[in-house]
């Protein structure tokens, strides 16, 4: 029993509630005060003149988001108070293809400088990504077997995938005022890959036959990757190409071996004094993996099962039935392997937002995310209040709409003490509040010195004084 | 006030961290779940036709098909016998002396012989041949001639012996020896013939048979001693191993062949019941021969014997005897007859096969020359060969029902069903023959008793395939028999150490008549598989 809770423990960690994310940022892009919303929109121009990054805890966000159910969708309370898993409600929460996401960011080191009518900035940063697409199929067939829904119809598991993407991003950004209407910026971006693995081809369906429940298993796949599968090697690797192996996957974290480039652009025009429009593409670009390259892909398959054969039985008795079953599927599921390089995209994301201030220190903002994964289009939606409550703090409050689920309330705070800047958010507040009801988790924080120059502050304050 | 608020604000984002902690507690009470997958997978299938099925029974030759039509029948086949041509004809030997006195030799009685005296004298001899067969001519395949030579004279003397009608190529064998008198009597020789390829002709010029002649002439040369009148000159003929190439003449009535023997009929072999009607059935005799004569064959006693009750079914026939062809020359090849029983020239053939027939017995005999020495030579070769088969011909073509059979199998299941609340056995059978197949199985434990039965009575497992009008099969048809386990049954399965399976046939429409035809191109689609409710939890 404690190890199917610790299972239960692992699925809730990963498939529901698990403190990491799949970032929106809605409240990152509303806290334009710090140095880290460049990262979403590079247009945003930081209240400082110099940032420098406390290495390790300048900025640290991490996030899941499960497109399909929360815990308590996949628990319901017996009335002992015992808790049991409600299959029915998991099934019709599932939509016919579902994601789990991950994205953690760590920024490792980072700084920036105001010049004369710009802003330079530079950051380090560990980024990794995340993503399973399962199925509703897949889960129903588990739960279920072949033997109910599944008579006479296929279970379809197409578009399932797995991807991780992991990567070193450094990234030089310029932010320039280009009028008082409008300022624009850009961060480019050199990465270096550290791991990749993602399936290449992900359709796979089984039929059960209604008469005579012969399975046909019908599809393809294909898994690439670099620097993952290549590390377990294989019979005939010997120790000595293992260590090389792992050696070089080490150094895939400074030497480019997997390099890559990619670029965030960003743009705010103010319209009039009270509005003001703005939009980011954020992560533009690709990675070509050629490190400890090992890709796997199976021919097309169209494989049916309809039991041992008699005829063959009867008249064969040197070979098992199972063993020539085996040879069979053997022949079917032959796979091909190489070490060609590949590319993989880097996860882009759309910003566009606006912005009215309602007072000097008051504005409403709307923004709408637009993400694209594996080829699926992914929307979001937020609408936000922010406000510079204190001349140290600095707070936004949003509702947000993804991943299917309509009860996202943001909250973000920026603090500041001397050149001590402190801020956290998250995009859904009630994932801490409520843990398991929530499908969306995100939290965001970090700490950094925060100079501010004379001729800005003066700035600043006429600023805040509008 | 400025560090108040954000003390307050620190506290308030803590204040929220530890709730979300807090609400983790509720894993602790996740209980076991129950899951009932449910398995439908499939077991074996088959695709069986008519050699398929029928094979099962026989694999030697059993099915045939009519290569026009595809129609296919059942074919028993039994060698009756195969005789040879030395079964038929054993030459015999030769065995004869010839003595020749001093008149015959024209010598005079004297007490000092200087002259010369020559003599010439034909005599016959016989061969003498088994059974009383009158050979005519032989060519001889192997064999001695042996010829021993003997005189008491006292004189030098010379002897050539011919056979005009025994020639190798045309030329009479002759042969001559010459004895100088040493002092030594009597003086003795012996001179071996070997006979192979030579052609005998054993009829004396057309007038006999049996017999042949040797002529022998000699030539006394006096040395001065004495003709006492007493003295003589013998031969003696004999052979040793005698074969032929082939031989003339004729052969008596001689019994070819003489057999008692039965054709086991085993598709019926596990038949306990039934009406078994089959519209065209024939049993076909078969004789290939190159004997060079006439024989006819007599169908004495032929019968069938149901195994199990010992009944005799005795065949009527209008036809009991089989006039056997024959070569006319020799060197021609083998010459088949077929003669064939069946409705038209029996009375209750059917009635014979039918129903459940598990011998055929057959009782024959096989005469030479029915009609005695009708001046026509017979004759016959060294690898002449009279071989005699029979075949129960049974085309499918007919009706049956109530047929039935039953099996007993030894069963023994020890695995865990805890997990397993109830199996359905699924059976899907697409039937191109026009059989209808019903089943029953009875689950038994170590003292035979039942257990439980699969069905509450026979079910029917494959309908049988429509026919047409005149019996061959429209299309498939297909039925599905569910057999289910209920968690009762499935947890005896460990008791069950038996298995009785029951099975009944009847042909399409057989009730009514109807009469049904069997091709080679019928199929037997047999799907089995399974559905499986389980229950666990985890």
């Amino acid at each position: 029993m404690k190890s199917i809770k610790l299972i239960y423990l692992f699925a809730i960690v990963f498939l529901s509630n698990q403190i990491t994310f799949a970032q929106k940022n809605f409240s990152l892009y509303n806290m334009k005060s710090t140095q880290q919303a460049l990262y979403v929109n590079p247009s945003f121009m930081p209240k400082g003149k110099i940032f420098v990054s406390v290495p390790g805890i300048s900025m640290l966000s991490f996030g899941a988001t499960n497109s399909a159910f929360s815990f308590n969708d996949l628990f319901t309370k017996r009335a002992d108070d015992s808790l049991q898993i409600n299959t029915a409600n998991v099934i019709s929460n599932l939509k016919p293809l579902n994601f789990f996401s991950t994205e953690l960011n760590e920024e490792i080191v980072g700084f920036g400088i105001k010049l004369s009518d710009g802003y330079f900035s530079f950051s380090s940063t560990f980024k990794m990504q995340t993503n399973f697409a399962y199925p509703k199929d897949l889960i129903q067939f588990a739960f279920e077997g072949n033997g109910k829904s599944y008579i006479g119809e296929r279970a379809s598991l197409d578009g399932i995938s797995i991807s991780l993407n992991s990567y070193v991003e450094h990234a030089f950004g310029y932010t320039k005022e280009i009028n008082d209407k409008l300022t624009v910026g850009a961060r480019l971006k050199l990465i270096s890959g550290l791991a990749n693995i993602k399936t290449d081809v992900n359709n796979l369906g089984i039929y059960t036959d209604p008469t005579s429940y012969a399975i046909t298993i019908d599809g393809s796949a294909g898994i690439q990757s670099s620097n993952v599968l290549a590390l377990l090697g294989d019979s005939t690797t010997t120790a000595a190409e293992q260590k090389a192996i792992e050696q070089s996957a080490k150094s895939s974290l400074y030497n480019f071996a997997n390099k890559g480039v990619g670029i965030d652009l960003g743009g705010t025009y103010h319209i009039n004094e009270k509005l003001s429009v703005n939009a980011s593409i954020i992560d533009l670009g690709s990675i070509s993996w050629k490190a400890n390259v090992k890709n796997y892909k199976t021919n097309d398959i169209n494989f049916t099962f309809d039991g041992i054969d008699l005829n063959e039985f009867l008249n064969d008795t040197t070979q098992k039935p199972l063993d020539r079953l085996s040879d069979t599927l053997q022949k079917i599921l032959n796979y091909e392997e190489n070490t060609d390089k590949y590319a993989t995209s880097l996860r882009t994301k759309i910003y566009l937002g606006a912005n009215y201030n309602l007072t000097k220190n008051f504005n409403a903002g709307a923004l709408i995310f637009n993400e694209f994964i594996g080829g699926k289009y992914r929307p979001g939606l937020s609408l936000s209040m922010n406000a510079t409550v204190k001349n140290w703090l600095v707070a936004t409050l949003n509702y947000s709409i993804y991943n299917g689920a309509f009860s996202n309330v943001g909250l973000g705070l920026s603090m500041r003490g001397g050149p001590i800047q402190f801020y956290i958010m998250t995009d859904n507040l009630l994932s801490f509040v409520n843990p398991l009801n929530t499908r969306n988790v995100h939290l965001c924080g970090g700490m950094c010195v925060f100079i501010k120059g004379k001729e800005k502050k003066v700035k600043d304050k006429e600023t805040e004084g509008k | 006030m400025k560090n108040f608020s954000k003390l307050t604000f620190s506290l308030i984002l803590l204040v929220l961290i530890f709730t979300s902690c807090k609400k983790f507690e509720d894993v602790n009470k996740i209980a076991s779940t129950a899951w009932n997958p449910n398995l439908a997978v499939p077991l074996a299938h088959a695709k069986f036709g008519v050699y398929d099925v029928l094979a099962k029974y026989d694999s030697t030759d059993l099915i045939i098909v009519n290569p026009n039509t595809g129609e296919i029948g059942l074919i028993y086949s039994s060698e009756i016998g195969s005789y040879t041509a030395e079964e038929i004809v054993d030459l015999g030997e030769i065995d004869q002396n010839f003595i020749l006195n001093t008149i015959d030799l024209a010598l005079p009685s004297i007490g000092s012989f200087n002259g010369t005296m020559s003599s010439n004298r034909t005599e016959t001899f016989q061969i003498e041949p088994v059974g009383g067969v009158e050979l005519k001519t032989v060519s001889f395949k192997s064999g001695i001639l042996n010829v021993t030579l003997s005189t008491t004279l006292k004189h030098d003397m010379s002897a050539t012996f011919t056979f005009p009608k025994l020639d190798s190529l045309g030329t009479p064998i002759t042969r001559s020896i010459l004895f100088t008198y040493t002092g030594v009597s009597p003086q003795t020789a012996e001179i071996n013939i070997d006979l192979t390829n030579l052609n005998g002709d054993f009829t004396l010029d057309g007038t006999s048979f049996n017999q042949m002649e040797v002529n022998i002439a000699t030539t006394v040369i006096g040395n001065g001693n004495e003709i006492q009148g007493n003295e003589n000159f013998s031969m003696g003929l004999s052979t040793t191993e005698l074969l032929f190439n082939n031989v003339t003449g004729y052969f008596g009535q001689q019994n070819v062949a003489q057999v008692a023997d039965s054709v086991l009929l085993k598709v019926f072999q596990n038949a306990s019941a039934g009406t078994f009607e089959l519209s065209n059935p024939k049993i076909d005799f078969f004789i290939d021969n190159t004997f060079g004569f006439p024989v006819d064959i007599h169908l004495n006693d032929l019968k069938s014997i149901n195994v199990t009750t010992g009944q005799e079914t005795i065949l009527t026939s209008s036809t009991t005897t089989i006039n056997v062809l024959h070569p006319t020359a020799i060197g021609q090849p083998s010459v088949e007859t077929n003669f064939e029983l069946n409705s038209t020239n029996t009375t209750n053939l059917s009635e014979v096969i039918s129903p459940t027939p598990k011998y055929f017995y057959y009782e024959i005999d096989a005469v030479a020359n029915p009609n005695g020495n009708t001046g026509i030579d017979n004759f016959i070769e060294d690898d002449s060969r009279f071989t005699l088969r029979a075949e129960v011909n049974m085309p499918l073509e007919g009706l049956a029902y109530g047929f039935s059979i039953a099996d007993t199998f030894d069963f023994e299941f020890n695995q865990n069903t805890d997990l397993i609340e109830s199996i359905t056995f699924r059976l899907v059978i697409d039937n191109g023959f026009p059989v209808q197949l019903g089943a029953q199985v009875h689950a038994l434990d170590q003292n035979d008793n039942v257990i439980f039965s699969v069905f509450g009575t026979p079910e029917t497992i494959a309908s049988p395939a429509p026919v047409s009008t005149d019996g061959t099969v429209i299309s498939s048809i297909q039925k599905i028999t569910d057999i289910n386990l209920n968690e009762s049954q499935i947890n005896q399965l460990n008791k069950v150490k038996k298995l009785i399976v029951y099975g009944e046939a009847a042909t399409t429409d057989a009730q009514n008549g109807t009469y049904v035809k069997f091709f080679d191109f019928y199929k037997f689609d047999l799907k089995l598989a399974m559905q499986v409710q389980g229950s666990t939890s985890f």
